[in-house]
């Protein structure tokens, strides 16, 4: 074991995912103003004033090649992201990246049927289902932003609370008008393009009340597709039944974090700064007169993706970054401006990958601090020895920011005893209200696809422009999951593994030349996908374990996953089924549907068969919450257990709602960051007495 | 412009018109004034060149300093001053011949020139860039692809000058077609041609993007049997009786000017002239600050067809809108800059959002991949003075490049429509890919013509091209090479 001793850190973030990235980047961008005795945004410090750095170190589990970021070394990396896609027969959201078995991903196509009691261990995932969770991740420099679609909404204020609106599940402890103005924070920093004016969700009014007066995205909407045009067409003005109620559908244009025109009415600027007043620091996007967004590129060319090219393989990669990544984040926290405006390589922010953080340690006198923690380096991709390191946090800010499964995996594997009236009590870390693990949410992603009448060119665009909002919010939350429902543009790639099944399907029934041709025009430029994100509520038996049966090569523990699916959601999906049927019979699509007993997430509901995918959203494993019994930490993503510790990430989110939940995690994070230099600022101050 | 030139910064001499009687100039260059130059009916060509040469290099170092505006006005009064006060001189000036050229025809031709320079990167980059195999050579192919964005930016910003003084420019004409391999209408002994990717073929491009002293040698092709540039065959202009004349100017322009940089800082010094008499014409006087021929003169185009950044994005410059002389100044330094550098430096004009400040200028990217290495993290101590100035052809020694030669199509160079005569399916093919091309260029001529929207096409077509090119690149055309993109106006 070896103890490194460098120089003092004052931040030690575990990930370099747009978590890890935001609190890097948000945190560097401000010093410690050694007169004004307190935290500063690096923009208003003046050429003579004496500051201090705030020290930050990065560590990754992926690979050091992933978060090199300057041009010619991440272009290498980027570009064998690409080519490793384009060659890969399954073209799944890891395909492009390492497959380390030092630091293993859970994959979609490790996913397996499971007969309990007997665990799936085919991946990295240990699955002791009944329900094998679904979804994957990707422990990669700029995490799994690498292979997210970008889709960007927010969540409704009744998202916020679902116990004191519908009677289920748990209240935030937070409302969305707190949330508000991170929101704008979140979406300059994603790079959002959208259109206000068109979003319309179910208990909204007023659109400009939501999003706040005279708000726009940084950027115009993306072009809607012309699929997303002629199924809006098709059903303009329709309403559906939905039980006894009668349901308006809304067709609203998907704000996305990706690159298109930049808007020019957008008025903010692109300087979040922290402004100290009597209850700590806050904050907001600086005064600016040169307020406009400025259109972030790829990491090795700001001048390449400054628009959607319409690529289409957003997920799993976009080949020229037009999509937002958390590398380019990433980049502004280790590249700063100098005085004539260069970017130039800061010594406050390390990154130092490679390195898998397993463990934390907490002091013998004082539980509440956070005194070590513990990583196992690895010397390259092929070889899996690894130098044991123990860095020394006693002075340190600890922010966990390694996913869902890597945060609760690290903090379960972190015990300490304390002696209780007298009693010994085994703990684990931040685990006081033995939630950490708990409430492992995903949405679930039920398809339905079909024949259009008439050739509406799908497999164009990026994944999604549209969406159905109607089925976000509404009474029968009490009763039921509510529901997001993208218009993929994808054809049936997904569910069918089009357009190479279609292939195979004519050639079997012996079709070649013209034939075979028309065949496959008329299919493949008809082919709709509808899709139905199922919100699911926090269970408390939906966790992530470990064991030390199940370790990986290093020598860590790896997620164990127990995770099934309830009446609420089950009652969900077979009404969204419901709603499509309706969708389908009014435009004329023939529905080609079917779940199978083999789909390896399936269950029958009152006498029909649904099948369901994951979506990516890895939710819930450490939330927050109203006080240290309910939750793992405060709403600044504290732990309520320890004085040194964030836990950030999806995993804070107290319930799901029908968002993608990047957006989301994004505001969280930056708004934990407000609690983090309240916590520097008596650091700093203490030390220069 | 704030380009350091090597040249030094010469006084201007003061002096007025030489007596009518004197005979053909001394030829020294800065014997010749710019009163001589402009006024004297007696000078001679080889003097008028001379003070061409001279004056433009005058007139660009003048703009080096960083209050440009005042070393103009002094430019301007230490050569028009006296003359406007002489009654002899006025009278002189009324009757001069240069007042009889036509200064639209002429800054047309000369423009066009400069677009025709700008669009003859444009096939050969994009043809390097098709050959390399889908997957291979990553960053050689990004570098490229980087270039070609500018080069067409370049295009759209003379586009922009043209439309500033009230010009329709033309991109799309069989006139407005390169043909390969050409030679640049400059002091240049090598040739341009459509290539597959090689070590040649990124020579010719350094070669093109040169800033100074041409030390990389390029690929020698056969002379053309034709005429490589249609424009010079041209005679728009009315030829006047005096040295202003377009076949004069060409003359120069193969004699004197041997890089794209030097190019434009004698358009611009032309324009400042043609601007200058247009103040005389207007006020009686020759103009003594930069104020009065910045804006009014040549500049009566409509702004409403200027493009701006709203509408081009993907490149390191900025496309700027031109109203005025500022205007045209910020565009020529833009393309110099990209080309060559600015401040002497390797660097590009907009710096600043790359580490370190590393955007390289084309013809330093481009050595990057011709040397297989990138000028980032290396040491150059060893190639300084002590005046901390190293050689333009000192090579890069940073991080190495992984360039793979060999992952390329055969491309026959400088293939055309003819040599597919014989084959139905390449002559489709070829065919097809001219028509896109020639829809790119619609785009781009749509757009400087007011559809400004139209641009958002050229997106589509590049992808399309890309396509096609390869399609061809695919296909064998002899025993051993393949065939290529013609870049050809299209024929029915």
């Amino acid at each position: 074991m070896k103890n490194q001793e460098t120089k003092k850190k004052d931040v030690i973030i575990v990930g370099t995912g747009i978590a890890g990235a935001l609190v890097a980047k948000t945190l560097s961008d401000h010093v410690y103003h050694l007169k004004k005795k307190k935290m500063v945004h690096r923009a208003s410090v003046g050429e003579k004033d004496s500051i201090q750095e705030i020290e930050i170190l990065m560590l990754e589990a992926g690979l050091e090649a992933g978060v090199m970021l300057d041009s010619a070394r991440s272009f290498e990396t980027y570009e064998e992201y690409v080519q490793t896609f384009y060659s890969e027969e399954a073209k799944v959201p890891n395909s492009p990246y390492p497959n380390l078995r030092q630091a293993p991903s859970p994959d979609v196509l490790d996913i397996r049927q499971i007969n309990p009691p007997f665990p799936d261990k085919t991946g990295y995932l240990v699955q002791y289902g009944p329900m094998p969770f679904a979804s994957d991740a990707i422990r990669v420099g700029g995490g799994t932003t690498m292979h997210w679609l970008g889709t960007t909404p927010r969540m409704l204020p009744n998202d916020f609370r679902l116990k004191s609106e519908y009677n289920v599940a748990m209240d935030w402890p937070i409302e969305y008008n707190t949330l508000k103005p991170y929101y704008e924070m979140a979406e300059n920093e994603i790079g959002v393009s959208g259109n206000v004016d068109e979003q319309e969700y179910p208990g909204i009014k007023n659109i400009h009340r939501y999003y706040g007066k005279g708000y726009n995205f940084p950027m115009e909407k993306v072009p809607q597709s012309y699929m997303d045009e002629k199924i809006s067409a098709g059903l303009k003005g329709a309403s559906v039944k939905l039980g006894n109620e009668t349901i308006p559908l809304y067709f609203v244009p998907s704000p996305q974090g990706r690159n298109s025109t930049p808007n020019a009415d957008y008025d903010r600027s692109g300087v979040i700064a922290a402004e100290k007043n009597k209850d700590g620091y806050q904050l907001s996007f600086a005064d600016s007169n040169d307020a406009s967004f400025r259109v972030e590129g790829a990491v090795w060319d700001p001048y390449q993706g400054e628009r959607c090219e319409g690529n289409a393989s957003c997920v799993p990669i976009c080949p020229v970054q037009a999509k937002y990544n958390a590398l380019k984040t990433l980049k502004k926290a280790v590249y700063k401006r100098d005085s004539k405006g260069y970017l130039r390589k800061t010594k406050s922010v390390e990154i130092e990958a490679q390195s898998v953080v397993y463990k934390l340690s907490v002091s013998k006198d004082n539980p509440e601090l956070i005194t070590k923690l513990h990583l196992r380096r690895y010397e390259s991709e092929d070889k899996t020895n690894f130098e044991e390191i123990v860095k020394d946090t006693s002075d340190s800010i600890v922010v966990l920011a390694a996913n869902a499964f890597e945060n609760p995996k690290i903090l379960l594997n972190s015990p300490y005893t304390v002696i209780e009236n007298g009693v010994e009590v085994k703990r684990t870390v931040a685990n006081r209200s033995d939630q950490v693990g708990r409430n492992l949410m995903d949405h679930m992603v039920m398809l339905t696809w079909g024949l259009f009448p008439e050739p509406i060119y799908s497999y164009r665009g990026p994944g999604s422009t549209t969406n159905i909002s109607s089925f976000r919010d509404g009474d029968f939350r009490s009763d039921f999951s509510s529901w997001i429902s993208p218009l993929d543009n994808w054809g049936w790639s997904w569910p069918a593994f089009s357009p190479g099944s279609d292939i195979a399907e004519f050639i079997g029934q012996g079709m070649f030349g013209k034939e075979l041709r028309e065949a496959l025009t008329s299919r493949l430029t008809r082919q709709v996908l509808f899709h139905f994100e199922i919100e699911q509520l926090p269970n408390a038996d939906n966790r992530v374990t470990i064991s030390n049966e199940y370790l990986d090569i290093m020598g860590i523990p790896r997620p164990i996953v127990h995770y099934d699916i309830q009446e609420y959601e089950k009652k969900g999906m077979e009404q969204a089924k419901l709603v499509s049927d309706q969708m389908f019979e009014k435009l004329g699509i023939e529905d080609f549907t079917s779940y199978k007993s083999s789909d390896n997430n399936t269950f029958v509901y009152n006498n029909v068969r649904y099948s369901f995918n994951g979506a990516g959203h890895i939710v819930g494993t450490h939330r927050m919450g109203h006080d240290a019994t309910d939750s793992v930490t405060n709403s600044y993503c504290k732990a309520w257990d320890h004085q040194n510790l964030y836990v950030v990430g999806a995993g804070s989110m107290t319930t799901l709602g029908t968002s993608n939940p990047t957006l989301t995690l994004a505001a969280l994070t930056i708004r934990s960051v407000e609690s983090m230099l309240n916590d520097l600022d008596a650091q700093f101050n203490s030390e220069k007495k | 412009m704030r380009q350091k030139l090597i040249h030094k910064k010469e006084k201007a001499t003061k002096r007025l018109l030489k007596s009518s009687g004197a005979a053909e100039m001394a030829s020294n260059e800065m014997d010749v004034s710019l009163a001589d130059l402009l006024f004297n009916p007696h000078l001679g060509k080889e003097a008028w060149m001379n003070g061409i040469k001279a004056h433009s290099k005058e007139l660009i170092s003048t703009l080096l300093s960083e209050n440009y505006e005042q070393e103009f006005d002094a430019y301007l009064k230490s050569n028009f001053s006296d003359l406007n006060k002489s009654a002899e001189t006025k009278n002189a000036l009324k009757n001069s011949s240069i007042l009889q050229v036509d200064e639209r025809a002429f800054l047309q031709e000369f423009l066009q020139l400069a677009v025709l320079i700008e669009h003859s990167t444009i096939p050969p980059y994009l043809t390097a860039m098709y050959s390399v195999k889908e997957g291979a050579n990553g960053m050689a192919v990004n570098i490229i692809r980087s270039v070609v964005i500018e080069e067409m930016l370049h295009m759209i910003m003379v586009c922009n000058v043209l439309n500033a003084i009230n010009i329709v420019p033309s991109v799309n004409k069989p006139q407005n077609y390169p043909t390969y391999p050409m030679k640049l209408p400059l002091n240049v002994d090598f040739y341009v041609g459509l290539e597959k990717f090689s070590s040649n073929s990124i020579a010719t491009f350094i070669a093109i993007e040169s800033p100074s002293s041409q030390t990389v040698k390029a690929p020698e092709f056969p002379e053309p049997e034709m005429e490589s540039t249609a424009l010079l065959k041209r005679k728009t202009v009315q030829e006047s009786d005096g040295l202003w004349t377009s076949n004069n100017l060409n003359e120069f322009l193969t004699k004197n000017v041997s890089t794209i940089g030097e190019f434009y800082d004698v358009l611009f010094f032309f324009l400042v002239i043609f601007q200058c008499l247009e103040y005389y014409r207007e006020n009686g006087k020759l103009p003594t600050s930069f104020e009065e021929i910045n804006t009014g003169g040549l500049f009566t185009g409509d702004p409403k067809l200027q493009l701006g950044s709203e509408h081009y994005y993907g490149s390191g410059g900025k496309l700027y809108k031109v109203e005025d002389l500022r205007g045209v100044m910020q565009v020529f330094e833009e393309i110099k800059g990209q080309g060559e550098g600015v401040d002497d430096s390797i660097f590009d004009v907009d710096r600043s959002q790359f580490e370190e400040g590393a955007e390289l200028a084309h013809y330093f990217r481009f050595k990057e991949i011709f040397h297989e290495r990138f000028y980032v993290e290396g040491n150059y101590e060893a190639f300084t003075d002590e005046n901390g100035r190293m050689p333009v052809i000192t090579p890069p020694t940073g991080i190495e490049m992984k360039v793979d030669w060999d992952a390329v199509y055969p491309m026959k160079a400088n293939v055309k429509m003819a040599d597919y005569a014989s084959n139905p399916l390449l002559y489709a093919q070829g065919k097809a890919f001219n028509q896109t091309y020639k829809k790119l260029l619609d785009a781009i001529q749509a757009a400087v013509e007011g559809k400004q929207e139209v641009l958002a096409e050229s997106v589509m077509y590049m992808y399309a091209l890309k396509e096609q090119a390869i399609e061809l690149m695919r296909q064998p055309l002899t025993a051993q090479e393949n065939a290529g993109p013609t870049f050809e106006y299209p024929t029915n």
